[in-house]
Parts: structure tokens; C-alpha cells; sequence
């Protein structure tokens, strides 16, 4: 609410003035207020603090080795926390603007039951409408000299304090007298309780033998760390021998493919090759950044295995069995199984190939070489489809178009290659069964000759009379009323003065 | 000085004036019509205050014989439009007739709709379609009525009483939002207690029927309209009214979140200036010279009721705007009362 500034006649007023003590006391009865409800509710959270004190000092006399305090000290501590809290609160009151002019008075108009006439007259003799000699003004006038008597009464009558509040702890508060309880009591057996220094509390009378023990290195100091995952099994000599041949070799696998080998960085996954847990764990414990190393090992074996095929079927021969030792034997069968999991080893990661013929020690050539039979059976089989003569272990025909019999011996072209009535063929269309296959689409295909038929016809001519257009009248007048504005006053001397100029020369002509 | 005491002397007088006519037409109303007083009050703040109103009530209950007894209060013309849906413009505002005017001579005059009255009751005014119900706009709003290049200003005092049934939906077209807004009350009318209805019997059915003598004039009630537009807001009271349409319109400050979850439509300004408008008329019935909360407050309902639109997730919950209305005004103390 503004107040009228210093100039303004209205400061004369002397309810003006009643309405600025008003307000003064209004102000006060309000931060009074706030400051009651800042307290109260500092002191129904207080408790929660009241193991703050004795906690600190706990902390201060376990680090210090300082005494226990005195039963007042401790009294002191427990205050100190729920002291500190009112403080605040008290302070945040205290800090607080104060309230609204308007709210100020409005404290007074309920109390004197004024009807919000105070408030309005407050308003309005500072307004400029009060001096107008308008209706409203007259209003406003009426309404500050209804108010002078408010304030006389409000002023009269002082502001009832407000009620009490009956202390009530709250609930959660009563928390923190059960932790001051056993702050407490934990304070009780610290060692520095007792008298003397802590650390003596318990404990036998040093001797000469134990003073020259704390000059030397702890048993912990002394004690080899344990290898960390950041540190190479190299450096820790109790990895045993089969763990440090299973993480040495795939880095060097690694670096024979020309890629970059996991390390035991923190967070890669690539540790587990250095703590040599079980496979599975391994496998959890690759990264998902990590996990697209496989899939690139997948795709170069799997385009090594195109090259051979082309290879094989360009030298019109089955491929011989290619040497294979244990790793590759395994990481083949990983390969072999991409897409089936029927096939063996299609469970088998990569990566844990080595480790696991390593691991075991078993004749891992003759499995490898069974595997190896057995995986090359069921990809012919699976193959079968798509490829006719694979079943057969038979090469496939040949495309070259060359009649002669090929040099190895094997079968010539089947009729699908050479000069001959058979069509030769090549490419995707050779693998499409030429059967003929009875059309099944349904409908009448054929269904013979449509039918048009013309028939011919003359307009025929019809007599009508013509319409006349002199059968419409023509309009006799203007439809609805038409206005006739008044003419422009040059326009009224024109016709004017013609009609007075026409008069004068049919006047002045001789009359015939 | 002497030209000061004079003026607010002639304000109190002006101020009694207004309360006597008000009591008056109270009076000579509640000879026929028994109860609803909050009724009577509302159309009479609502006429007195240059707005319109519409009532919304079942059958039976009144309505159509409070605005016939309200013209009669005022002596003012009353037309009554019984709103159908083949109900055109024309047939309200009016339209050129063609007429013989001399032997074998026509011309086209324009008869008057019964649009063109000062009290205009349109009764079942949802059953007319959109295109009629807009045919009242101009007059609502601009009090004149426009047809072909023949604008006629309307004679005030022009009041539009409409009553719309809320049962019966089927075939009716519901107010549109600009329709609503220009009514600066909504009133619902409610059935009357027990203890009235032994008069109402008494006065419909005896013998004498009960009749109402005029208590002012047309003249008279645009006189005290300009009255009342002379009450003054503090500032205070004029906050309190904007705090209250805003709290009404979903994402403002004052908004409660019921309102911010079930409307999906606030008070417009115009709201705004009926709360003023109305409770300058309820202060100056009251004895009060200037506009206090508690007059706000006490119209808000019936202004603010149906400018809140509700919206899908409202309708869902079944919460009705009068339900918002009454949540804001909990959650928007009077400045005294904090």
C-alpha cells in the first residue's frame, strides 16, 4: 500500500497518522508473531539436535586423546545442538522483512471488526481521486470518514496476543534424544574415559620389548601387496604357471591379427585374463565396447572361408583338410557354428578357445580333428538346400563352359557347362529348378473374344417457342428505400446557378 | 470544501436511493415469487449491474415468472423468445417485411424482433442453434442489433434473462465459450425448501392471484447503474478479485493443482470485471461505500462457474466447475483473514 509522500497535504490528515501508528503496531504484533512460530517449531525439532554436542566432542577427545568432560560440560554439549537451532530460527525471523503495510492493518480491521474499512481508507487518502469532485470521489470521502472512527477504536483496543503454543516435541525429534542417549553411552567405554592417555586403556604396561616393536614396520608394511588389477601377472609371482601361459596368450594372439589386445585397464573387463577366474566369469566381465571383437574375428574368418570356397571351386576339387592345430581347430569350430546352434562348438566363445584346451589337457588334436569332420558333415547338411551337389561331397559343376573333362580326373560339367542343347547357366538362375509347374492362378484365362455391339441413332428434333425477351417488364423503380443524401454545397450552387442562368435566357429571348 | 460535502452528501443520498429501489423491487418480486432469495438477489445484482444472466434449472421452478415479475418490478418492456431449432437470426432480431403502403404500392419496412426490449427473456435458449444463439452477441455484448445496413442501438436498460435446461441434452446445442462469457452470471436455480412450498401452493393455486406493482422505472435503473459504477475498489479488494480469476486458469501462480489438473479453460478478464461490477452493486445493497473482499468473494461463484471450461481428465473425475470455484476460493484467503 503506498503511503503518501511527505508533500502531500493528506499527511495533515490526523487519520493518516492513527493509520501509521497502526501500522507500526501491526508490523510488530506480526514479526512478534513470526518470531513465536520461528521458536516453537526450533524447539519441536530441538531434540533431534540434542546428540550433536556430545558427538562433536566425542570426535574432538578421539582425536585429541582430551579428557572426559565434567557433568555440567556435558550438560552444556546437550544444549548446545537444540541452542544453536532456536538461534537460527530466531535469527531468520529477525532477518525477515517486515510485513506488508497492508497486512499490518488488516490485523487492526479484524480486530476493531471494521469491516476492511481501514485497509480501504488507507488506500484512498493517498489516492487522487479523493479530491475530485466525482461520484467516486464522494464515495472515497465517505469511506475515509467512516474509517476515522475505526482507527480511533483500533487504536484504542490493542492486539490480542497470540494463544500460546503448548510445546510438543516432534515426533521423529524424540529420534535424537535416543542418540544422545547412546553417543552417551558409547562415550562412556572410549578409552579416554579412564584416566591416563588413550590407548592405555586395556592394555598391559608397555614394555621395552614393545616400544621397540612400534619402531619397526607393521606386519602389513612388511607384507608383499596383494597384485592389483592394474599390475601384470608377471610381477606377482604367485599366479601360477597354467594362469600366466592362459593371459599370455592372447595378447599375442592379438598382436599376430594385427589387433589391439585387451589390457587390464580398470573398467575395460580385459583384468579377467589377469585373475584368471572361470570362463563365465571372463565373459561377464568383457565390456559391451569389447564385445564387438569377436564380431570382427567372426568376419574375417568368415571371409577367409569365402576365399577358400572360391579357391576350391575355381580349382574344380575338394579342398583338402587344412592343418589345424588345437586354437585354430576351436576358434573354427566358434565359426562354424555362427547362426547354428546345433553345430559343435557354436557356444564356444573365441576368446576362451586357447584357454580351454590348455586348461584341459586332454588330446585336444584328435577332438579337434572329430569336431572338425563332424562340423563339415552338418554344414553340408544344413547347406543342402541352397547348394544340390553339397550333400554329395561332389564339387560342384562346372562353370568354366569348358567341354574337356577337368585334369584331376574329376567329373566333367554335367550338362550345365559346354556347347550343347542344354541351356548353361550360371549364377543364381543355375540353383532355380527349370520344372514346369501347372498355372494355378485362379481365374478364366482365355475367356475369348469380347463383344461390342453398336447401335445407331439420330437426334431427333423437338419444337419449342422461343422465349422473348419483351416478355419481362423492366423494372419501374428503385427496389426498398434509396437515401438522397443532401449535395455538397458546390454541387447546389452549380444547379443553381444553371437553372437560374436557363430562366434568365428564356426570359430575355423574344417570344416566338 | 463546501463543494466536497455536498458531493459525498449527494453520494450517501445516492447510496440510500440505490438500497431503496433494490429493497423495493425485492419486495414487490417476492410477492410472487416465494424463496430464492439468493435467486432474486443474483438477477437483480446482475441487472443492476448492466449484465446478463443465465439460469440454468430444471422445469417448474420459476424461472420464467421471476423475469415476467422482474419486468413488471421495473416496468420495463419484457419480450419472451421461446428458442426452438428451427429458429432463425430473423426471427429474433427482426426483418424487412414487404407492406402495401398505398393502393397497388409496396415497400419493405423492418418489424422488430423481440429482440428489441429492455428485460428479454429466452427461454431454452440451448435448443436454438449456434447461428441463432450468435445472433445475440452484438446485442449481449454491444447492445445493438445489426440487420442488413440497419444497426439499432438498443434501449437500455437491456438485460438478456436466458434459462437453459440442464436434464435435457438431446437436441440442444450447449453454449459456445463466447456465448457463456458474456453472461455476468450464471445462476443454477435449486429446488425450494420444504417450507416454502406451502406458500408457493397458497399464491398458485388459491383464488387471489398475487400481482406486482411497479417499484422504478427505466430511467431509474440506468440512473443507479451509473451509480454503481461509481463505487470505489481498493486496491486491495481489486487485487483479491484478479487473484481469484487467475486461480482459475491452469499454469498461473495462484493456480491450485486441481486446477491445473482439471481445467483445461480459466476466467477470461472479462470475469475479472463482472466480480468488480457485481460487487460494487452487493456493497452498495450491503451500506458499504467501496468494494471489500468479502463482495468479491461472495459473486464469485456465480461469475466465475461458467467461465471455467473442465476438461477431459475433470470430466473423468466428475468435478464440476462449481467444485473449482469453491476449491480456489479456500485456497485464496481474504487479506484480513490471514
Amino acid at each position: 500500500m503506498a503511503v503518501a509522500p511527505a508533500g502531500n497535504p493528506r499527511r495533515a490528515d490526523p487519520l493518516a497518522s492513527r493509520l501509521d501508528r497502526l501500522a507500526a503496531t501491526g508490523r510488530f504484533h506480526l514479526r512478534r508473531a513470526r518470531f513465536a512460530r520461528e521458536a516453537h517449531g526450533a524447539l519441536a525439532w530441538a531434540p533431534l539436535l540434542l546428540p550433536a554436542g556430545p558427538l562433536a566432542e566425542l570426535v574432538v577427545r578421539l582425536a585429541t586423546g582430551a579428557p572426559a568432560p565434567g557433568p555440567w560440560t556435558a550438560v552444556g554439549l546437550l544444549a548446545l545442538g537444540p541452542a544453536l537451532l532456536v538461534a537460527l530460527r530466531a535469527a531468520r525471523a529477525l532477518a525477515a522483512p517486515a510485513a506488508p503495510r497492508r497486512d499490518a492493518l488488516a490485523l487492526h480491521d479484524r480486530n476493531a471488526r471494521a469491516a476492511e474499512r481501514i485497509i480501504s481508507a488507507d488506500d484512498f487518502i493517498s489516492s487522487p481521486g479523493l479530491e475530485e469532485g466525482s461520484l467516486q470521489g464522494a464515495f472515497m470521502r465517505a469511506v475515509v470518514a467512516e474509517a476515522r472512527a475505526d482507527a480511533e477504536r483500533a487504536l484504542a483496543s490493542p492486539l490480542p496476543r497470540p494463544p500460546a503454543a503448548r510445546w510438543r516435541p516432534h515426533p521423529s525429534s524424540l529420534l535424537g534424544a535416543a542418540a544422545a542417549i547412546i553417543v552417551w553411552w558409547a562415550g562412556s567405554f572410549t578409552p579416554a574415559t579412564a584416566p591416563g592417555r588413550a590407548g592405555d586403556v586395556g592394555s598391559p604396561p608397555p614394555t621395552l620389548a614393545s616400544i621397540a616393536e612400534r619402531g619397526k614396520p607393521s606386519s602389513s608394511e612388511r607384507a608383499p601387496t596383494p597384485p592389483t588389477r592394474r599390475e601384470t601377472p608377471a610381477d606377482s609371482p604367485a599366479i601360477p604357471a597354467a594362469a600366466e601361459r592362459s593371459v599370455s596368450t592372447p595378447p599375442d594372439r592379438w598382436q599376430r591379427r594385427g589387433e589391439q589386445p585387451m589390457d587390464g585397464a580398470p573398467g575395460s573387463g580385459g583384468g579377467s585374463y589377469a585373475s584368471g577366474a572361470n570362463p563365465g566369469a571372463r565373459a561377464a566381465g568383457v565390456a559391451p565396447s569389447q564385445r564387438a571383437a569377436p564380431d570382427r574375428k567372426r568376419e574375417e574368418n568368415r571371409a577367409e572361408e569365402k576365399l577358400e570356397d572360391r579357391e576350391t571351386s575355381a580349382g574344380g576339387r575338394r579342398p583338402a583338410p587344412r592343418p589345424r592345430n588345437d586354437q585354430g581347430q576351436l576358434a573354427a569350430d566358434a565359426n562354424a557354428g555362427q547362426g547354428r546352434s546345433s553345430a559343435p562348438g557354436a557356444n564356444l566363445n573365441p576368446f576362451e578357445a586357447p584357454e580351454e584346451a590348455d586348461r584341459t589337457g586332454r588330446g585336444a588334436a584328435a577332438d579337434a580333428e572329430d569336431n572338425a569332420a563332424e562340423d563339415e558333415d552338418e554344414r553340408e547338411k544344413s547347406g543342402g538346400a541352397n547348394r544340390p551337389m553339397g550333400h554329395t561331397r561332389d564339387p560342384a559343376v562346372d562353370r568354366n563352359l569348358s567341354t574337356r573333362p577337368p585334369e584331376d580326373g574329376g567329373r566333367p560339367g554335367d550338362g550345365r557347362g559346354g556347347p550343347g542343347e542344354i541351356k548353361k547357366s550360371r549364377g543364381v538362375p543355375s540353383m532355380i529348378l527349370g520344372l514346369p509347374l501347372p498355372d494355378r492362378v485362379p481365374g478364366t484365362p482365355g475367356a475369348g473374344r469380347s463383344k461390342v455391339t453398336q447401335e445407331f441413332s439420330r437426334p431427333r428434333e423437338e419444337s419449342h417457342a422461343p422465349v422473348g425477351a419483351l416478355d419481362h417488364a423492366p423494372r419501374s423503380g428503385a427496389v426498398g428505400h434509396l437515401d438522397e443524401p443532401d449535395p455538397a454545397p458546390w454541387r447546389r450552387a452549380i444547379v443553381e446557378n444553371y437553372f437560374r442562368a436557363l430562366r434568365t435566357r428564356d426570359a430575355a429571348a423574344p417570344p416566338r | 470544501m463546501s463543494k466536497d460535502a455536498i458531493t459525498t452528501a449527494d453520494a450517501l443520498r445516492e447510496a440510500d436511493r440505490f438500497r431503496e429501489i433494490h429493497r423495493n423491487i425485492k419486495t414487490q418480486i417476492g410477492r410472487v415469487i416465494v424463496g430464492q432469495e439468493e435467486v432474486v438477489d443474483s438477477v437483480l445484482t446482475a441487472l443492476l449491474a448492466g449484465g446478463h444472466v443465465l439460469l440454468e434449472g430444471v422445469p417448474g421452478l420459476g424461472k420464467t415468472l421471476l423475469v415476467r415479475s422482474l419486468a413488471r418490478a421495473i416496468d420495463a418492456r419484457f419480450s419472451r423468445i421461446q428458442f426452438t431449432p428451427d429458429m432463425m437470426p430473423a426471427d429474433i432480431q427482426g426483418t424487412a417485411v414487404l407492406v402495401e403502403s398505398e393502393p397497388g404500392r409496396h415497400e419493405l419496412r423492418f418489424q422488430e424482433g423481440p429482440l428489441i426490449a429492455n428485460l428479454v427473456l429466452a427461454d431454452e435458449i440451448n435448443r436454438a442453434t449456434p447461428k441463432t444463439q450468435s445472433a445475440l452477441l452484438e446485442a449481449m455484448q454491444e447492445r445493438q442489433i445489426t440487420v442488413g445496413r440497419r444497426t439499432i442501438r438498443l434501449e437500455e436498460p437491456f438485460c438478456v434473462l436466458a434459462t437453459q435446461n440442464p436434464v435435457e441434452q438431446e437436441g440442444t446445442y450447449p453454449l459456445p465459450e463466447a456465448q457463456l462469457d458474456r453472461f455476468l452470471f450464471k445462476i443454477v436455480v435449486g429446488y425450494p425448501r420444504e417450507e416454502d412450498y406451502a406458500a408457493i401452493l397458497d399464491r398458485t393455486t388459491g383464488g387471489t392471484e398475487a400481482t406486482v406493482s411497479a417499484a422504478a422505472t427505466g430511467e431509474e435503473i440506468v440512473r443507479l447503474r451509473h451509480v454503481v459504477r461509481s463505487v470505489p475498489v481498493p486496491t486491495h479488494a481489486a487485487e483479491h478479485a484478479v487473484r481469484l480469476v487467475m486461480a482459475t486458469q491452469p499454469g498461473s501462480p495462484y493456480a491450485t493443482a486441481r486446477v491445473n489438473a482439471c481445467v483445461a479453460l480459466g476466467a477470461s478478464p472479462r470475469g475479472a470485471q463482472a466480480l468488480l461490477l457485481a460487487a460494487k452493486v452487493r456493497a452498495l445493497a450491503a451500506g458499504r461505500h467501496a468494494v471489500v473482499t468479502a463482495d468479491i468473494r461472495g459473486v464469485a461463484l456465480p461469475v466465475l462457474r461458467h467461465r471455467v471450461l473442465i476438461n477431459f481428465q475433470g470430466q473423468s473425475e466428475n468435478v464440476t466447475d462449481e467444485a473449482i470455484v469453491r476449491d480456489v476460493l479456500a485456497a485464496l484467503p481474504e487479506p484480513a483473514g490471514r
